[in-house]
């Protein structure tokens, strides 16, 4: 598994060093403001990353990357768990500037700002990881299975959001306002983050076909 | 001994097409021909053999090891040349090579650098910038470098000019002969294969029609003419059978009984021609299509 993202991180070194740099650049332009600019990194982080990503997959996909890499002798399970958590540290780089802007801004009034920070990180990550199972169901036996398990798929996305509406839609909602985000506010989206990634593990694993 | 692979009941349906249920085996060091027309199942067949494709049913072993996906111990005893060849596009042939190596422990440097020479593939060059003839050769290097077992090669000559096609086989099969591997070699060129393979297995629309050694269908298939005034109603294992007056001609299957009958019914000038296996394969194929139809 390791070799595997070894790899993967080598060959995706430019798109990964250009997206980190434009991230650097907005970091180090935002260090010059107050902690307010917070927002304006993230925004920029997150456009980096889902462009950045989006790109990478599609040349993946374009490559036949899967074809290539379950071909070999290493377990499928490992793989997909391998595939997931290339973008999970793609991810936690970014997160880590952000998290270094903040340790140098913080003030006792800036805490909710670390749990928006966190959410912020989350919804990114679930985000493609919507984008992941869609990819992967083009690989399913018919059309209806797909259909029908991407149906699952939202209702139960849509009951964990729902079911914490409170909690959850609110900070979504009001990323860039001033209304304190809790730690349960974080754990939750973490929890959601997760369960997505489980998905993500089982939808692979359970494709027809690895031709792609 | 255990078979190298080991094919039972296996079944994969897609939408306008279904193969088998099929059963397979292949011996070590034994090399099979799997001979086929476009859209006769040999690609799938070896996609669920190495677990790219997920079958409906049936069971299939490498070495006695089931391809379990999550168990690829077998992986290591296969070298599989693709009907699409994959790399890292923008790594050169030999850090594609070099990346593969981590999963191999019988991987040879040695037999990399002699290979390539043979073939005369650039390893310098990017994936992306390899000709398709030299897409192959990097498959083959990457597929032979580990002294697999068994080699399975579906169509690797597909898509490629007559001089590259050449040039490929030629050096391919300087390197099979002097193994002991067992190969599996699927295409609808019979000429790619006729050379090396000890038997040939037949498969037309999912079904296996035939599986012979070479040599028992050079001996069992012939051109017969004859000269035979009488009608007769059927001549067993007749194939063909072209009638001019009283001079006919027929291709057997089964040369020994339709001598035999011909015999009997006073059949004069009999003369009988060998077959190529190009030859042969038309006419199993052609049968197995009207076999269908009927």
């Amino acid at each position: 598994m390791g070799k595997i993202l070894k790899a993967e991180f080598a060959y995706n070194i430019m798109a990964i060093l250009l997206a980190y740099t434009i991230i650097l650049i907005s970091f180090f332009v935002a260090l010059n403001g107050s902690m307010e600019n917070i927002h304006g990194l993230l925004t920029v982080a997150f456009i980096a990353f889902f462009i950045s990503i989006g790109i990478m997959g599609s040349e993946s996909d374009k490559e036949k990357r899967d074809r290539f890499l379950t071909s070999l002798p290493i377990p499928l399970k490992k793989y997909s768990i391998a595939r997931l958590l290339f973008v999970i540290f793609y991810q936690l780089g970014i997160f880590s500037i952000i998290i270094l802007f903040y340790l140098v801004k913080v003030t006792t009034e800036n805490v909710s700002t670390l749990w928006e920070i966190v959410i912020m990180n989350c919804f990114s990550l679930i985000f493609i990881s919507l984008f992941i199972i869609f990819s992967d169901l083009k690989f399913y036996r018919s059309k209806y299975y797909r259909y029908f398990f991407l149906f699952v798929v939202l209702i139960i996305a849509a009951l964990l959001i729902t079911g914490m509406a409170y909690h959850v839609i609110p900070p979504v909602l009001e990323l860039g306002q001033n209304f304190p985000k809790t730690f349960l506010d974080a754990t939750i989206f973490n929890i959601i983050f997760l369960a997505m990634y489980y998905i993500c593990f089982i939808v692979y694993n359970k494709r027809n076909s690895f031709l792609g | 001994m255990t078979n190298a692979f080991e094919i039972k009941s296996l079944v994969k349906k897609y939408p306008d097409f279904q193969l088998g249920p099929l059963d397979l085996t292949l011996e070590p060091g034994t090399v099979l021909g799997y001979i086929g027309p476009n859209g006769s199942g040999k690609t799938t067949t070896l996609h669920c053999l190495v677990g790219l494709v997920k079958a409906e049913a049936g069971e299939m072993k490498i070495f006695g090891m089931p391809n379990n996906p999550n168990k690829p111990d077998w992986k290591l005893d296969i070298g599989y040349v693709g009907d699409v060849h994959v790399f890292y596009e923008n790594w050169t042939g030999a850090k594609n090579l070099k990346f593969l190596k981590q999963f191999y422990p019988n991987w040879s440097d040695e037999l990399v650098a002699d290979l390539a020479k043979r073939f005369e593939l650039p390893l310098d060059k990017k994936a992306k910038a390899l000709s398709g003839g030299n897409r192959v050769k990097l498959s083959l290097v990457s597929a032979l470098a580990h002294s697999p077992k068994l080699l399975l090669l579906d169509e690797p000559t597909s898509g490629l000019d007559p001089v590259v096609r050449t040039e490929v086989l030629d050096v391919l099969f300087e390197v099979l002969e002097s193994g002991e591997r067992a190969i599996f070699y699927s295409t609808h060129i019979l000429t790619d294969i006729s050379r090396l393979a000890d038997e040939l297995a037949f498969l037309n629309e999912g079904q296996i029609l035939q599986r012979s050694t070479k040599d028992d269908l050079t001996d069992s298939w012939r051109k017969i003419t004859f000269k035979l005034k009488k009608e007769v109603s059927k001549i067993e294992s007749t194939v063909n059978h072209l009638v001019e007056g009283s001079d006919h001609q027929i291709i057997s299957s089964n040369f020994e009984i339709t001598l035999k009958q011909l015999q009997e019914h006073g059949a004069e000038n009999i003369q009988d021609n060998r077959m190529s296996i190009d030859e042969i394969a038309v006419h199993i194929l052609r049968e197995g299509k009207n076999g269908k139809n009927s």
